[in-house]
């Protein structure tokens, strides 16, 4: 059975949607978990969020993380309460006639001995004064002369209009009423020692100087002081002004500051009171609590239950108490507590830190919880949720894990087969990509992160909202785990189309491959390659060249140093180039030589680098490989001619034996004539086979460059001359008239004496032959110039005595003579001969017919005296 | 009676040898190898030996080259080997003749007399005479303007002979066309044309036995005539 190497594309899917639906399944349960285990509760001051722990038991609710949790918040909450109620009941009721030691008040919270300046100011007044504001008004004087104010002692002013306000009537109060009030207010306002601190004093240091001037008084302004004086919207319990009770400046500033606390917390104190005093209620919470505490000296009892505790006996409290399923009685003085709750002496050493002042010696706490729960409060509501959850938290928790294992489990199983497709090979299968897997690498991941970014801040945003209104939303609702599975099963659907797509890229290699960096790197690559092999120049000259500029740049702005380095740099690089381009020449030298037929030149490879080396080793390379296919063609051109050369041999030596029977049967005193014309035929022809195997043998040598040379000085006309010499008895018996034009000037020419006469002696000898009879031959030298060089030229014209009916080059092709049917003696090889010889001496043989005239050039180079002869 | 040794490898060509010769009135000896001819050396008495080079068992280089050892009998080598190197191979090792096949019967038997005379009439010549002037066999007696080639009279013009006495008197000197006419004609040679040349050959076809390769009067192509200065 052969291991499964692959899943097909039907399975993949169904894993793939199985995997996804577990992991919805896992993430829903999650959030079903973190959504009912928490709740939310609405406190005096702010909302509480409450978790239930993991951890707790899960059928006693009272032995809970989460109840504690919200009892404490509750004794921190009632604790606060029972100050405000001290500070602002008197017997279980609101008493705006209290009346408020704000200096005492103001310092309350502080252990420093207990101060009372008598400035008592009543409950209502505090508040109202703290709700309207303060308004001050500075003025500037000498200490001394701020002070003489406060000397003069209590102010006769004593009316105190009453204003009666019950509990809400500030609140309540019409704008009317309020008027009216501040219209009596502003009235005896005028009386006061305040206001008459701010009529009397300058209110500013231009006018406190401008007053001194006026009174001639020179004072030190670093002695003026300014002082904020309190506008008095209310007079003390007593009907007196503030700054009465004060002594001083100094004081006054400080019962200023002590008033104003005071009315401000105050007023904050009474919208917590006015807003929350019925929050703790009977019947309005599962608590009940019994605050013993001492107010202004007297004992009072802060409590939601019915009945007068301060009759009984404290153990007959505690003992009601302890009637409920949970209960705390704490005892400040001896700091002790008994409680059945996990809350700490700690917890209520806390939550009374604050209110220290208030709880003195006397406190007694009492608190229990009724664990019936017949009021929907928090704890009810903490129960309810904690008896919703706990039962199946670890059953929901092992599913969310089970669901998430099965999950990783498919997610790396697939990882693993992702991409595979079975074929033949060794290993079962190869990497396929898909068509998106085309997609650039980095458009790819760009497109992940986007889409990722998209999801995840549609996530935070919803989360957001979610945080931001999950105190109206009922932790029970089971819509928010499903939202929560489906979301999580859509984006897995976008965010595993980016992995598995990563994993095929990262399986098959194109990762990189496909990327767009991969792609530019390549390009980039390819343009350099192509600049590196298609213009060396480039990269050979202009790089160097700007080399060497930047660094002439660099360094030529420097110093003297600098510059003097950089003209070394340069000199090196002029010496380079000089070099370069002297191997250069060498190389130019040897192509020049090898061209010129010196086949065994050889460039010297000394000194010679880089491409130069490899060019001359190059050309020396060809002048061998020339030299070897020139050797072997010359071989083949000698084995030729000796083949010629034998095979005529073995002809001659019949020949001979013919040519003397010939002439021995010519030597018979033969009658007849018709034989005698045999005989005559028998000789020619004979005579002319002689010819023939002389001018093959010749001609094979001449064409297989076996054959030396003496080159030497010769007189050109000379050679004409003797020559003309030599057929002047041919001539004459064709009645041919010869016409040499000599050059006035000797011509010399560099020859091989015995080939020249060769050459001139076979065009002689076709002028013999085929020339018209009694026509004129016309011969001429001249001296042309030539690149440099002269040449002497030497014409010879004559009229032909048959048609030439074939091309002039053909002519000098072997064994072509002017008419094919003419039967004259000649081997067809004497042109061919001359021209050949001709171009062994570096001459030029040239034929050109017109109509019947038949015209040749020999061309040779002219003596150069300086020349060394040489042979070849 | 003067025995001639002909040694050729092709029989045909040795008896037509032999009739030219014997018409001459020499008796002829026949050879068809190089051994061959030794052997008939030794055998006979030989006046003048005509030897083929290419042959059986031994060729006519070698056998010239053995021959020499002992004897001084002039010997013309017979060869189709016409290359200059042959022949100058041939008169180096000893031979005193070099005639190429396929040749003139008439001008092998004018050889074979010149080298006969020059073998027998050696040192028979009178040079007393302060008129001769002499190059190998080509004599000329100033006081009679008599011209003899290997005893030979040669009837010459008053110029030719003129030419040839300059050119004999100047042995090895070559003299150009120009150099001859003046001292000739005692004029200058203004355009000289092919008039000396035509004299010259003239004089060759003459002293010469093949005036295409002259042994006396040679000309240096380009360069001007010459009478080779004889050993």
């Amino acid at each position: 059975m052969k291991k499964k190497v692959v899943i097909n594309r039907g399975n993949r899917s169904l894993y793939m949607f199985i995997r996804r639906l577990a992991a919805a399944i896992s993430f829903g349960i999650v959030v079903f978990i973190i959504c009912n285990s928490s709740i939310t509760i609405k406190g005096t001051r702010e909302t509480y969020q409450y978790q239930i722990g993991p951890f707790d038991e899960k059928d006693i609710y009272e032995k809970s993380e989460i109840f504690n949790d919200i009892l404490r918040r509750d004794i921190l909450d009632i604790t606060r309460m029972a100050v405000i109620k001290s500070q602002m009941e008197t017997n279980g009721s609101y008493n705006g006639q209290k009346r408020i030691d704000v200096v005492e008040f103001a310092h309350r919270q502080e252990d420093l001995p207990e101060e009372q300046s008598g400035a008592e100011f009543l409950l209502d007044d505090l508040i109202k004064w703290g709700n309207y504001g303060f308004t001050e008004e500075t003025v500037y004087g000498t200490e001394a002369e701020l002070n003489a104010y406060f000397q003069k002692g209590s102010s006769s002013l004593s009316t105190y209009v009453n204003n009666e306000l019950s509990e809400d009537a500030w609140r309540t109060q019409s704008s009317v009423q309020r008027s009216s009030l501040q219209n009596i207010l502003d009235s005896r306002q005028e009386e006061t020692l305040s206001m008459k601190i701010i009529n009397e004093m300058p209110s500013s240091l231009e006018e406190y100087r401008n007053r001194m001037e006026a009174l001639g008084e020179v004072v030190d302004e670093s002695e003026i002081i300014s002082l904020n004086v309190l506008v008095p919207r209310y007079l003390s319990a007593d009907g007196t002004d503030l700054a009465e009770y004060a002594s001083s400046a100094q004081k006054y500033v400080e019962l200023r500051k002590c008033l104003e606390i005071a009315s401000e917390e105050l007023f904050s104190n009474f919208q917590e009171y006015s807003e929350f005093k019925n929050l703790y209620a009977d019947g309005k919470t599962n608590i009940r609590y019994c605050y013993r505490m001492n107010v202004d000296g007297n004992i009072e009892y802060f409590t939601n239950m019915e009945g007068n505790f301060s009759d009984k006996d404290l153990d007959e409290i505690t003992a009601l108490f302890k009637e409920y399923g949970s209960y705390i009685v704490y005892n400040a003085d001896r700091a002790e507590m008994d409680t059945n709750t996990l809350i700490s002496v700690d917890n209520i050493r806390e939550a009374l830190t604050y209110y220290q002042y208030a709880y003195g010696d006397n406190t007694m706490i009492w608190i229990a919880v009724d664990t019936e729960y017949p009021v929907a409060d928090s704890l009810r509501t903490g129960r309810d949720a904690f008896n919703r959850i706990m039962p199946y938290y670890w059953l929901l928790v092992s599913a969310a894990v089970v669901a998430g294992l099965f999950s990783l489990f498919l997610f790396s199983i697939l990882t693993k087969f992702e991409g595979r497709v079975e074929d033949e090979s060794e290993r079962g299968f190869h990497i396929a990509m898909r068509k998106g897997d085309k997609f650039p690498t980095e458009p790819f991941f760009l497109s992940a992160a986007v889409v990722l970014g998209v999801l995840g801040g549609a996530v935070y945003g919803w989360n957001r909202l979610f945080h931001d209104s999950y105190r109206v939303i009922p932790n029970n609702e089971i819509w928010l785990p499903v939202i929560a599975g489906a979301v999580l099963f859509l984006f897995d659907y976008v965010i595993m189309s980016f992995y598995f797509g990563l994993v095929r890229r990262i399986k098959g290699r194109t990762l990189w491959k496909n990327s767009l960096s991969f792609i530019a790197v390549k390009k980039i690559r390819e343009w350099i390659w192509m600049i590196y092999d298609n213009s060396r120049t480039v990269t050979r000259a202009v790089i160097p060249f700007l080399f060497l500029m930047a660094v002439n740049l660099i360094l030529g702005s420097t110093n003297a140093a600098g510059i003097i380095i950089a003209a070394l740099i340069d000199m090196a690089a002029v010496i380079l180039l000089f070099r370069e381009r002297r191997a250069l020449e060498k190389i130019v030298e040897g192509i020049q030589n090898i061209r010129g037929g010196d086949l065994n030149y050889k460039i010297s490879l000394e000194n010679m680098h880089g491409e130069n080396r490899i060019l001359a080793e190059a050309v020396n390379g060809i002048g061998d490989g020339i030299k070897s296919a020139v050797d072997t063609s010359m071989k083949d051109e000698k084995l030729k001619a000796d083949l010629i050369t034998n095979v005529s041999h073995d002809i001659k030596t019949p020949l001979t034996s013919i040519i003397n029977f010939v002439n021995l049967l010519k030597r018979e005193k033969i009658e007849d004539e018709r034989i005698k014309g045999y005989i005559a035929v028998l000789d020619s022809k004979s005579q002319r086979l002689k010819q023939l195997t002389d001018d093959l043998v010749e001609a094979s040598k001449i064409t297989s460059g076996n054959i030396s040379l003496h080159m030497e000085r010769i007189n050109f006309g000379e050679l004409i001359n003797q020559t003309t010499g030599e057929f002047s008895d041919k001539l004459k018996e064709k009645c041919l008239q010869v016409i040499f034009k000599k050059p006035e000037k000797t011509v010399y020419i560099e020859a091989d004496s015995r080939r020249i006469w060769r050459v001139v002696e076979n065009l002689f000898s076709n002028v013999y032959k085929y020339a018209l009879e009694g026509t004129r031959v016309y011969m001429d030298i001249k001296i042309i110039e030539k690149n440099d060089r002269q040449y002497a030229v030497f014409s010879m014209k004559n009229i032909s005595a048959q048609a030439l009916n074939i091309p002039a080059e053909e002519l000098t092709e072997r064994f072509i003579r002017g008419d094919v049917s003419r039967s004259t003696e000649g081997s067809g090889l004497g042109l061919s001969i001359a021209r050949s010889l001709t171009e062994i001496q570096n001459g030029k043989f040239e034929i050109y017919l017109d109509g019947d005239l038949f015209k040749v050039l020999l061309t040779f180079p002219v003596y150069e005296e300086k020349e060394t002869l040489e042979e070849i | 009676m003067t025995n001639i040794l002909v040694c050729d490898d092709d029989r045909e060509i040795v008896e037509a040898i032999e009739i030219y010769l014997v018409q001459e009135g020499y008796h002829v000896v026949k050879a068809y190898d190089g051994e061959q001819a030794i052997a008939a050396l030794k055998n006979n008495d030989i006046q003048l030996m005509i030897i083929d080079v290419m042959m059986p068992k031994l060729d006519g280089i070698h056998a010239t080259l053995k021959i020499r050892e002992y004897s001084s009998i002039p010997i013309i080598i017979l060869s189709a080997k016409s290359e200059d190197a042959d022949k100058i191979l041939g008169l180096n090792i000893g031979a005193d003749d070099y005639v190429t096949k396929p040749f003139n019967p008439l001008e092998l038997v004018a050889r074979v007399k010149s080298q006969l005379r020059r073998y027998t009439k050696l040192g028979n010549l009178n040079s007393e005479n302060n008129a001769l002037y002499r190059a190998g066999e080509l004599v000329i007696n100033d006081d009679t303007k008599e011209v003899t080639v290997e005893g030979e009279p040669v009837r010459l013009t008053p110029i030719e002979y003129n030419i040839l006495l300059l050119l004999v008197k100047n042995q090895g000197r070559v003299f150009s066309i120009d150099q001859i006419y003046e001292s000739i004609w005692e004029e200058e040679a203004i355009g000289a044309d092919n008039t000396v040349a035509v004299h010259i050959r003239h004089i060759r076809e003459k002293i010469e036995i093949n005036p295409k390769e002259p042994r006396y009067l040679k000309v240096v192509w380009g360069v001007g005539y010459k009478i080779e200065k004889q050993s």
